[in-house]
């Protein structure tokens, strides 16, 4: 390369005539070839600090990774001994408790499986923000995923009388991260289903539109105030309705469903009014 | 009476599980660590234990693979208990030569259902 310059300046030097202005293009040549230098030594200097902050880039969110595996471990031994003697507690003999005792319990132990799966969601934030794909992504069939789901999800649904529709039309092929969609669909199916009061409806479509595979999930629940909701994204936000009617809830899993649906290139909408239902709508883009 | 062992270095979880298990008619060897269990086993030969991965010196996983390594106690049914649920632990586990897993914070009722289901398939 730099020969082929060097050539090409002494040509342009003969061409413009006399020896003198080609003299001076060589000296203007070695200038430039040590400047030249100079640039590929800055270049090396930046890249090497590119790799370095990388590589602390790297370290800190490993740290990070660890440092939530610890706490939810450390969180999950005394978490067994409150819930483990609730249950004992609650298992004792019909005359041992009064129904006041029976209510505080039911109290305890919703709180600590709250509390569990406040754990349970904050580590796979924590795991899906450092690490994007855990598992190697690979070919996954969205049709299948949402059969999944709503197999899971249908004992639930009933046990609330809450009728569960579906319209999938596969096969719906994209690359991704099984074990994560299929928490995005628990997600999104086990919201539509609690804040769907009984009597109400839960409907899933899933087919391919324009390159991409798209899954509606619409309810016909409590929906959600308008002004909260482009809140409904953000970590531990919960809709104020949702609170006052004591419906459970960590206010993490629509913010781990996004951040799948933006690891996997998609996007995730949600379209709702209170009192009549709520729609999310995912779109990924299918191979 | 089937003897079941359990090791947890935490003492309100070893108490809980032991409590559990005796109430479902079991007999208990409660111990809390992994030197201890390995003696157990090998003196008192239970036919189930419940083992916590993390306990300090030999952890679950340790022992597990000791009992299974020994003749003598290789046919033991042993079932880990863990706090860890990422999916290299369970592999751990098994690859250790667990027959089953349960992770905190866990039932006390699953957990007996868990080993009475692992006793019926060791007589069927």
């Amino acid at each position: 390369m730099r020969g082929a310059a060097n050539g090409a300046a002494f040509l342009a030097g003969l061409l413009t005539g006399g020896a003198t202005a080609a003299l001076a293009l060589g000296r203007e040549t070695a200038r430039m070839r040590a400047a030249c230098l100079a640039t590929a030594a800055e270049t090396e200097r930046s890249r090497r600090r590119e790799d370095e902050l990388m590589a602390r880039m790297r370290a800190l969110d490993a740290a990070k990774t660890d440092f939530m595996a610890t706490v939810s471990h450390e969180l999950r031994t005394p978490l067994t001994s409150i819930s483990g003697y609730v249950e004992l507690l609650r298992d004792a003999e019909p005359d041992e408790l009064s129904d006041a005792q029976r209510r505080m319990l039911e109290v305890i132990a919703r709180n600590a499986r709250r509390l569990r799966e406040l754990i349970e969601d904050i580590l796979t934030l924590s795991r899906i923000e450092s690490g994007g794909f855990r598992s190697e992504p690979g070919e996954v069939d969205l049709a299948q995923v949402v059969e999944r789901a709503i197999t899971e999800i249908g004992p639930v649904a009933a046990k609330a009388s809450v009728g569960l529709h579906a319209e999938v039309r596969g096969p719906l092929p994209l690359r991704g991260d099984g074990v994560q969609l299929d928490r995005v669909l628990a997600n999104l199916l086990g919201n539509a289903v609690k804040f769907t009061p009984a009597a109400g409806t839960v409907t899933v479509r899933a087919a391919h539109d324009a390159g991409e595979a798209v899954l509606v999930v619409a309810d016909t629940g409590m929906g959600i105030p308008e002004s909260e909701q482009k809140a409904l994204f953000v970590r531990f936000f919960r809709a104020t309705n949702a609170i006052r009617r004591a419906v459970p809830g960590t206010g993490l899993g629509l913010a781990i469903c996004r951040k799948i649906v933006d690891n996997h290139g998609g996007t995730i909408a949600v379209a709702s009014a209170e009192n009549m239902g709520t729609t999310v709508t995912v779109r990924l883009p299918a191979s | 009476m089937t003897v079941v062992l359990v090791a947890d270095d935490d003492a309100d979880i070893r108490d809980l599980v032991a409590f559990k298990l005796e109430q479902a008619g079991f007999e208990v060897i409660a111990v809390e660590d992994g030197q201890t269990a390995l003696e157990q086993a090998r003196s008192r030969q239970p036919t189930l234990a419940v083992l916590d991965v993390s306990m300090p010196g030999l952890s679950g996983i340790d022992v597990c693979r000791m009992l299974r390594a020994d003749p003598a106690t290789a046919g033991m049914l042993i079932i880990m208990l863990t706090a860890r649920v990422q999916e290299q632990d369970v592999e751990g586990g098994f690859s250790a030569g667990a027959d089953d897993y349960v992770t905190k914070p866990f039932s006390p009722r699953e957990l007996v259902s868990r080993i009475q289901s692992l006793l019926s398939r060791a007589r069927a």
